[in-house]
């Protein structure tokens, strides 16, 4: 079965380097620029796996994510925070709502399929 | 109510002291997001020459590929280099949280030493390890990830300022309730006028910094507030054009 993914990250490049690796890997992806536009796109896309920056133009990673888990359908949805910050209180909070953390400048795109078939 | 004129000075120098630090505050957080920003289209360009080198997106000709080589290490430097100021600024704010866990001080040096055999190889410097056969080393309270930073910082400097054919030893031995390691090397050395100014942040000494002007001067900074917030001592032994080596301790207990 395919398996959806939605990537929200405002980096333009990275968002088509992700979109290409996993496209050709055979995932279903959608990209997003903003956190706004995710919570109007899983209205009508299903995600099983969410790939999440923290810092976004207008509401944060962070906030999408709380607004995100109080919805009874994505309660156990996964999500990947998936950013270049690390900072303490970021980990904290998204291993509070049930998120797994990763930086980017640790991994190279080669890794990214791996990371989404960890579990 | 009239205040004596002496509480009103340090009522005042007491505000300023706290406008001070809360400007400083917002100017540092502003410098983090700013620094991670400027680390996200380096990642970006790091991950795009990644799937070049791996001709995902079609073949190279050796030239290119030679090319996209220089630019990964490139990006890896610029990486790196932010990390480390996001580090040190991090130890300056305090902000520094060590996870403590009883670890394998042997295994995270030689870890940090296969990692960095290449380098050294590269650079036809030879780098040993030896380690006391006590199983103390084996559970020494630490963070093993900051201590691998400390290691990085060491063994990767030794290697950088040691010239063709050198030499590089690692070698950890216990003394009394303390682990000291020992980073030797037959490198340029620090001249006696700069010793004093070698673990000051952002501070180069001029013929290291001649050797590798890349450096950021924030290593030694880095490793020194580390092993002191280990409860341990960084110290250094050195003579110019004749090597120098490098010490820290780290308490058993």
């Amino acid at each position: 079965m395919v398996r959806k993914i939605l990537y929200i990250e405002d980096d333009v490049l990275l968002s088509s380097l992700v979109n290409i690796t996993l496209t050709k890997k055979g995932y279903e992806i959608n990209t997003v620029p903003t956190a706004e536009q995710a919570l109007e796109t899983i209205k009508i896309f299903t995600p099983d796996i969410i790939l999440l920056d923290i810092i976004l133009p207008g509401m944060t990673g962070l906030q999408f994510l709380e607004i995100f888990r109080n919805k009874e359908q994505f309660k156990n949805t996964r999500v990947i925070v998936f950013t270049n910050l690390n900072r303490t209180t970021d980990i904290e909070q998204a291993e509070k709502l049930n998120a797994e953390f990763f930086i980017k400048a640790e991994l190279t795109p080669d890794q990214l399929p791996a990371l989404l078939e960890a579990k | 109510m009239n205040f004596p004129w002496f509480f009103k000075e340090t009522a005042t120098a007491a505000n300023k002291q706290t406008n001070f630090r809360n400007v400083t505050s917002v100017q540092s957080e502003v410098v983090d997001v700013a620094l991670h920003q400027l680390k996200t289209p380096m990642v970006a360009l790091k991950w795009s020459i990644k799937m070049l080198l791996d001709k995902s997106l079609g073949p190279l000709t050796v030239e290119q590929e030679s090319i996209l080589l220089q630019d990964y290490t490139s990006c890896n430097r610029a990486i790196s280099t932010i990390e480390s100021i996001l580090k040190a600024d991090r130890i300056e704010k305090q902000n520094l949280i060590l996870h403590i866990l009883n670890n394998n001080l042997v295994t995270i040096a030689n870890n940090k030493i296969t990692e960095l055999r290449r380098t050294a190889e590269m650079k036809k410097v030879t780098l040993t390890f030896s380690a006391d056969n006590d199983p103390a080393l084996e559970k020494i309270p630490c963070d093993a990830e900051r201590i691998s930073d400390v290691f990085q910082n060491l063994v990767s400097n030794a290697i950088t300022y040691t010239p063709e054919n050198g030499t590089v030893m690692v070698s950890l031995r216990r003394f009394g309730n303390d682990i000291r390691t020992a980073i030797s090397d037959t490198g340029i050395g620090i001249s006696k006028d700069h010793q004093k100014n070698i673990f000051v942040k952002f501070y180069r000494a001029p013929n290291g910094a001649r050797m590798d002007p890349n450096g950021t001067g924030l290593g030694l900074f880095i490793a020194k507030t580390i092993v002191e917030k280990h409860g341990g001592k960084c110290w250094f032994e050195s003579a110019e054009n004749k090597g120098t080596t490098f010490y820290f301790t780290l308490p058993i207990k």
